[in-house]
């Protein structure tokens, strides 16, 4: 009985370590799905508010990047360029060169004027 | 050992050996679970747009410049993309779009024309994929195809089985 118990204790161990490490192993990638995906969404609600197409209109991208603030809970930069990625202006915190990003973009056609959210995990 | 083996230690070593074989294997080959909702935003985008010309009003000019424009949008994001809008722009006129990769029905591709309501009654055909029904509650329809290299992902605002017709470019 003795037995029985430790093989199933053993056993048990195992497949607690599998799934904890499945989830680890995982949960980054899924925090920067969900994170691409909450600033789209934000992004997409955004575009629709005047007084914000407005700002990115006139290029007022500290307005912009502010506008946003309050809504992203995680470090950012923005971007506004014209349509052929030219002109392009940028405000926020330095984009680090070795961590993973998520980039946004919405494309405004009145203005012809590409918006990118470029946000990290520190 | 016996006393060992009675007491069911093999067990447990087996199963830390397990352990460390499984880490190892997840440390080098990491599972990535990617759900790529990046063709829907896209679309939503194009959505958002499309129904803020029509808010502002357009011609056959505007229309065609927004298709364009968006159509590199697009491809900047390493899409391969073929899309067509029909606008009721009221007063017997509707803008016919394609940026389908080919020439359909008269219409060139990357070419936006006007035509007159009264000389396509019932509805209005593009190709298979861009018809505007006139008795269909949307009076302005897009056709949205997305391809990268395993997917294709399509947004339409419409359904249609009206069958082929040849449109009427006056």
């Amino acid at each position: 009985m003795i037995k029985s118990l430790e093989v199933v204790i053993a056993i048990t161990i195992l497949f607690l370590f599998v799934i904890i490490v499945f989830q680890s192993v995982e949960k980054p990638q899924t925090n920067y799905n969900e994170l691409t995906n909450k600033n789209y969404s934000l992004l997409l609600a955004k575009a629709k508010n005047s007084d914000f197409r407005d700002l990115v209109s006139g290029s007022e991208i500290e307005d912009v990047y502010n506008s946003l603030y309050e809504s992203l809970d995680t470090t950012y930069s923005i971007k506004i360029c014209n349509s052929q990625n030219l002109n392009c202006e940028e405000f926020g915190e330095t984009v680090p060169s070795d961590s993973k990003l998520s980039v946004v973009d919405y494309y405004f056609f009145d203005s012809n004027k590409t918006l990118s959210v470029i946000s990290w995990i520190d | 050992m016996d006393r060992l083996k009675e007491r069911g230690f093999t067990y447990i070593i087996i199963t830390v050996i397990f352990i460390l074989f499984i880490s190892m294997y997840l440390l080098l080959f990491k599972p990535m679970i990617e759900i790529n909702n990046q063709p829907y935003n896209i679309s939503r985008n194009y959505v958002i747009e499309f129904e803020k010309i029509l808010e502002s009003g357009l011609d056959e000019n505007i229309l065609n410049n927004f298709n364009s424009n968006f159509y590199d949008f697009i491809k900047s994001h390493n899409y391969q993309v073929s899309l067509c809008s029909i606008v009721d722009a009221g007063n017997d006129f509707i803008y016919v779009s394609n940026f389908l990769g080919e020439e359909f029905n008269g219409v060139n591709n990357k070419q936006t024309i006007r035509v007159r309501k009264s000389s396509n009654p019932d509805y209005l055909y593009l190709n298979n994929n861009c018809v505007l029904d006139y008795n269909s509650p949307n009076k302005n329809i897009y056709f949205l195809s997305l391809t990268d290299n395993s997917t294709r992902t399509i947004f339409n605002n419409f359904e249609s089985s009206l069958g082929e017709k040849i449109l009427i470019i006056d």
